[in-house]
């Protein structure tokens, strides 16, 4: 009798420690499958970035094939980021092709970069040496740089959207212009 | 008996190496969790700032910027303290009265807070040489802010500046030869 109540009791508290395990692995899974989400999504990130950091790098080598390879077909470069209707990659291409006219030795200094969700910020600084025509400016030799910041988005490995705003003021006041009325409407 | 006794010990070894790894599992993931708070919480501190500049609220700006805050500004402009940028906010809604931010982007990383808005204001007195337009202009700009301890300490923004001239009626034109 005493034996088979110890026996019941050691049934009773395995039984007990068993239903512990199980809501401690419940638990557990919540816990897991929460993290597992960050853990997917600061993977993505990182692989974002990498995105972002390789098409500065080969614009940097004026590979312009990155456009074709990283950028989505219905690509828009939304840049002053209130452009509604985005450049497409080919005239963004058009537009780095001009760039580099004028400016041979450009390049891209990233100096931040952050992500996060489908979105990637970087906050760069371009500079280069005016030795080609830009804008009708004939060469003035100078040393040029300006900031920039760029926010992109990604889709499966593709550039979908970027918005930028760049110091476009700066960028040309270096280069000898200068803001004045617009005579057309002054006189 | 020894047969229980065995098996209620493997049991709780059993539970002992789940309830270790729920343990790593769950300091992970309560990290991760603070830290989204955190960003969170950045986030309302730089929206809030630009409302207390949209406000022309110079004491809540004082509160959410550090002392040693520094602005870098797109343009030739040196790097700015948080007095001058109250002194450039002033000029701003001195000639823009009704001057507001309309956030579309913002984002948070660790202690940086992204953020991209439009700027629409109309011109209702001089600025920068310009004599009043009545013109509302609308441009975007895209800051980066380091957040610390509830305050902002560093910002770099990025505006179109160019299209806010322009919008002004102004154009670039080459500088005169000095004389």
């Amino acid at each position: 009798m005493k034996k088979s109540m110890r026996k019941g009791s050691v049934l009773a508290l395995s039984g007990l420690v068993l239903c512990l395990c199980f809501s401690i692995a419940c638990q557990d899974k919540e816990a897991q499958s929460e993290l597992e989400k960050f853990r997917a999504q600061a993977a993505l990130e990182q692989q974002n970035m990498a995105l972002v950091t390789k098409v500065f790098d080969e614009l940097n080598k004026k590979n312009t094939g990155v456009y074709q390879e990283l950028y989505a077909p219905d690509y828009g470069w939304h840049f002053p980021s209130n452009n509604p209707k985005g450049l497409t990659r080919e005239e963004e291409e058009g537009f780095s092709k001009m760039l580099w006219a004028g400016f041979p030795d450009m390049r891209y200094d990233l100096k931040e970069m952050v992500a996060r969700g489908d979105k990637v910020m970087v906050r760069f600084v371009t500079g280069g040496t005016h030795t080609g025509e830009y804008q009708g400016l004939p060469p003035t030799g100078k040393k040029i740089e300006a900031s920039g910041m760029w926010i992109g988005q990604v889709t499966d490995g593709k550039i979908v959207d970027a918005k930028e705003d760049f110091d476009v003021l700066g960028w040309m006041q270096q280069l000898g212009m200068e803001l004045k009325p617009i005579a057309a409407k002054t006189k | 008996m020894k047969k229980y006794l065995f098996i209620v010990s493997l049991v709780l070894v059993f539970c002992f190496t789940i309830a270790c790894q729920d343990k790593t599992a769950r300091a992970e993931l309560d990290k991760a969790t603070k830290q989204s708070q955190i960003e969170e919480q950045n986030k309302a501190v730089v929206r809030q700032f630009f409302e207390a500049i949209d406000a022309q609220n110079f004491a809540r700006m004082k509160e959410l910027l550090t002392p040693d805050f520094i602005l870098h500004y797109s343009g030739p402009q040196e790097d700015v303290s948080g007095e001058a940028l109250m002194q450039m906010v002033r000029g701003y809604y001195t000639a823009f009265p009704d001057g507001i931010h309309k956030f579309e982007d913002i984002l948070a990383v660790g202690n940086k807070v992204v953020n991209r808005a439009l700027w629409e204001g109309t011109q209702k007195t001089e600025f920068q040489g310009i004599p009043a337009t009545g013109i509302r202009v609308s441009f975007y700009q895209i800051g980066i802010s380091t957040v610390v301890g509830g305050k902002i300490k560093e910002c770099w923004v990025v505006e179109d500046n160019l299209g806010m001239m322009t919008q002004l009626g102004m154009e670039l034109k080459p500088k005169a030869p000095a004389k």
